[in-house]
């Protein structure tokens, strides 16, 4: 087994920096996180920047690294249905985001569930909301891992999504 | 100069329509579902996917840049008041 310096210093170095990042970031524009806004959504003061940065990090998941590629590879093409999904998921989000924020800015909506049980008035649909954001993720948690790991248990976790406990 | 309320939701939404273009485009994979033209080697059907990945996201600016536009021409009339409006930077 021969070591990569190349492959080890650029992985060691992003670690240290994302490390730093990390400790950093703790102390800029602190929080009371006892407060369920201020540990979910950053309190609400992020902008135009950060959000695009957090919604970066949501469509570049391990969905998109692992279980698509993985895809590809065992089916072929039929594997490209995320790029067309993707392409025509944005105009949607598009005419629904700015609309659904401003609600639950004005409301004090947390998650989809707080919209959902505000709007309709049930607590079960509300729950189901929660619970499918929890359980939505489980099925490619394990499509991704099923090689390497088995069935992981943290797949298991997921379903557990501090969404569905507001319920 | 009176306006009705269908011309006025008109003027201010018709930018939206383009969205029909990315759907149209994608959906219709019988146009795209072939190798040639090559482009570096890599075969249409790949590299027309990925273009309209650009096209879409160059969609989205002009409807938001056209509507931004007209939002704030009418916050200057005095027609509307957009105080905690998502947009700001940061």
């Amino acid at each position: 087994l021969t070591l990569d310096w190349t492959a080890t210093a650029i992985f060691v170095a992003l670690f240290a920096f994302v490390t730093w990042l990390g400790f950093v970031a703790a102390h800029w524009r602190k929080g009371d996180l006892n407060l369920l806004h201020e540990w979910g959504l950053g309190g609400r003061r992020f902008g135009t920047v950060i959000t695009w940065f957090l919604l970066g990090g949501d469509l570049y998941t391990a969905y998109t690294f692992i279980a698509v590629p993985a895809l590809i590879y065992g089916i072929g093409a039929m594997g490209f249905f995320a790029v067309p999904y993707t392409i025509m998921i944005y105009p949607i989000l598009f005419l629904i985001f700015p609309r659904m924020w401003k609600i639950a800015h004005e409301r004090g909506h947390v998650t989809a569930a707080d919209y959902v049980r505000d709007r309709f008035d049930s607590r079960m649909l509300a729950l189901a909301v929660g619970g499918k954001s929890g359980v939505g993720p489980t099925p490619a948690c394990f499509g991704s891992r099923w090689r390497r790991w088995g069935s992981s248990p943290r797949c298991l976790i997921s379903p557990f999504s501090w969404s569905a406990w507001r319920w | 100069m009176a306006q009705s309320e269908q011309t006025r939701v008109w003027l201010r939404y018709w930018p939206r329509l383009l969205f029909v273009l990315p759907f149209a485009a994608m959906l219709w994979v019988p146009s795209y579902n072939r190798i040639e033209p090559e482009f570096i080697g890599i075969p249409f059907f790949y590299w027309y996917q990925l273009l309209w990945i650009l096209l879409g996201a160059a969609i989205v600016v002009v409807v938001y840049t056209i509507e931004t536009r007209s939002t704030r021409a009418r916050e200057k009339a005095g027609e509307i008041d957009t105080t905690g409006v998502p947009g700001d930077l940061f």
